[in-house]
């Protein structure tokens, strides 16, 4: 592709930063602060972009694998069985041709399963159930924490794993 | 949106304070406008002009210097200079709801708050209110101007409203003595015998503090919810399965960090506690919750975790125990780490995505911004749900 995506976000950053910003007057401090952040957002994007794909190919197959999972765990009334069928039926075609709207509707499935559990689950249902959102959700930020430490927010990014390493190894281990 | 939200049906009845249903009930509606475009100061100044003179005393007064204040994530804020007939002015902060807001809260509350805390504690003094918005178009809060700033000069820095502000060694211990001290006064507050009149003293039952709290955020995020995540169900379960009985009731500040208090450079004091938007009553320990969350401290240059940027957490907890004379209980300071964490998750993952996406905002930028300090959070509640209480 000519010019490649990074190379127009390049250009983007830079005349924001040496054209657009400069224009703006000190005084208007929204503006400035939101002109900033659309800097920011470009550099974090222009880092993340040769690992979307691999990222959502990954959130992909976890949200797949712990619905799955789920549907081992269930022992309970008619809602829990109506929470577990309908998740069935979104496995059964999850729609892999726009990846970020497979997730949700996955996710979506999982999360109503996750709460139908409270209504009539049985209590060992109920406790595995959420034994296993809380070990995905561990997982899942690990990832999100990777994709995203260069936002600033994560007091603890210093021990985080290096982004192009990481994707690349879940990505060469099959975990996707 | 490619998933239907049917949560609701699972969710429960989700009884709320009688104001935050108002709210949220204002936000449904507005859901179905926009999108929002920020206002103007030509267009501010008008609506200005004839609001004050409305008001008793300021009919001839005229409002010059109407200028947008920068900062914060949640309200649409102007500054402007009241001058009266004879020469004299003073500077005024009007604080006006966009469409949709990070948090979505009461204006009247706030007045309600700041009113119960002037000459208490140093904070803005709440002057005029539109509450539904019947003048400006939407809840609209006026109150005096303080000078100061969220963060020193030459201080290393923080993120997006304040989060993670670092305010430098030099000015940790000197505000650390202010930060605490205001705790004990908001703690201290006597609710009896002062009305707050848009507070629900939540006395119903034992749990009714934390699950009207739990209720709360739960709602929104059922209204707001554009990733749905099957994680924070499982942690909104557990936290309906042992809330702990609440014995004395506090006024809760909710939001009370280094980035939401003004700081006076001269004096080295805290010039103004801010943001008093989330303030409810409840149990210590809630705030205390907050105060310690993951995303409003940083590390210090030993590495060494800051709540709000001041205090190592044990010595934090320690000094508000000296200055109040209250016991920390481990069990339910855990409990309520675990509340605010799920509160502070509903904002980042599902509020701000979800205004930014419809546009309803007047900084969409940072609202998409702020989304992943949901994941550290995140990633930090479980990790406070598999580990258990612990100082």
């Amino acid at each position: 592709m000519t010019p490649s995506i990074s190379d127009r976000i390049d250009s983007l950053i830079h005349t924001l930063t040496d054209v657009v910003l400069p224009a703006i007057d000190a005084e208007k401090s929204l503006e400035r602060d939101q002109a900033q952040l659309v800097i920011a957002h470009l550099k974090l994007i222009r880092t993340q972009l040769p690992q979307a794909a691999i990222f959502d190919e990954l959130e992909l197959a976890a949200a797949i694998a712990l619905g799955r999972k789920l549907l081992t765990l269930c022992e309970g009334g008619p809602k829990l069985t109506q929470a577990a069928k309908a998740l069935q039926d979104v496995l059964a075609s999850p729609d892999p041709a726009d990846r970020q709207d497979a997730i949700r509707r996955v996710n979506a499935a999982n999360e109503y399963l996750v709460r139908a559990s409270r209504i009539d689950g049985k209590p060992a249902s109920v406790q595995a159930i959420r034994t296993a959102a809380l070990a995905n959700g561990k997982a899942q930020t690990l990832r999100d924490r990777i994709f995203f430490a260069d936002s600033g927010f994560d007091a603890d990014r210093g021990d985080l794993p290096d982004m192009a390493t990481y994707f690349m190894e879940q990505a060469r281990n099959g975990q996707r | 949106m490619a998933f239907v939200n049917n949560f609701a049906e699972v969710a429960g009845p989700l009884d709320l304070e009688p104001e935050i249903a108002v709210v949220l009930a204002r936000r449904r509606r507005n859901r179905l406008k926009g999108p929002y475009r920020p206002r103007s100061e030509a267009e501010i100044q008008p609506l200005l002009q004839s609001f004050m003179e409305k008001q008793e005393g300021h009919a001839r007064d005229k409002v010059v210097n109407v200028a947008r204040l920068g900062g914060g994530a949640s309200k649409e804020q102007f500054r402007y200079d009241l001058v009266a007939p004879d020469g004299t002015s003073q500077r005024y902060v009007l604080r006006m709801d966009p469409l949709e807001s990070i948090v979505e809260t009461s204006r009247l509350r706030e007045f309600d708050a700041l009113r119960a805390f002037e000459g208490l504690l140093p904070a803005p003094r709440a002057m005029w209110l539109d509450a539904d918005g019947a003048h400006f178009g939407a809840p609209t809060i006026v109150t005096s101007f303080v000078n100061g700033v969220t963060k020193p000069k030459g201080a290393p820095g923080g993120n997006v409203s304040g989060l993670g502000t670092n305010v430098g060694p030099e000015w940790r211990d000197v505000l650390a003595k202010d930060y605490i001290r205001h705790w004990a006064t908001i703690h201290a507050y006597d609710w009896r015998s002062n009305k707050l009149p848009s507070f629900v003293v939540p006395n119903k039952d034992p749990q009714q503090a934390a699950r009207l709290h739990l209720n709360w955020w739960t709602q929104v995020w059922i209204d707001d919810v554009v990733e749905p995540n099957p994680t924070l169900a499982a942690i909104e379960g557990w936290l309906r399965d042992d809330i702990p009985p609440c014995t004395e009731f506090v006024f809760c500040h909710s939001d009370y960090r280094t980035g939401n208090y003004l700081i006076d450079e001269d004096t080295r004091k805290i010039s103004a506690v801010l943001d008093w938007e989330l303030a409810h009553l409840g149990d210590f320990h809630d705030d205390l919750g907050s105060a310690v969350c993951k995303t409003q401290g940083h590390r210090d240059e030993k590495g060494v975790f800051l709540c709000s940027g001041l205090l190592p957490r044990r010595q934090f907890l320690d000094r508000y125990m000296d200055a109040t004379g209250r016991t920390v209980d481990i069990k339910t300071l855990h409990y309520y780490e675990v509340l605010n964490n799920f509160k502070a998750i509903v904002v980042m993952m599902a509020t701000s995505h979800r205004i930014a996406t419809e546009k309803h905002n007047h900084q969409n930028a940072l609202q998409t911004w702020i989304i992943p300090a949901a994941h550290v959070v995140l990633s930090e509640t479980c990790r406070l749900i598999d580990k258990g209480p612990d100082l």
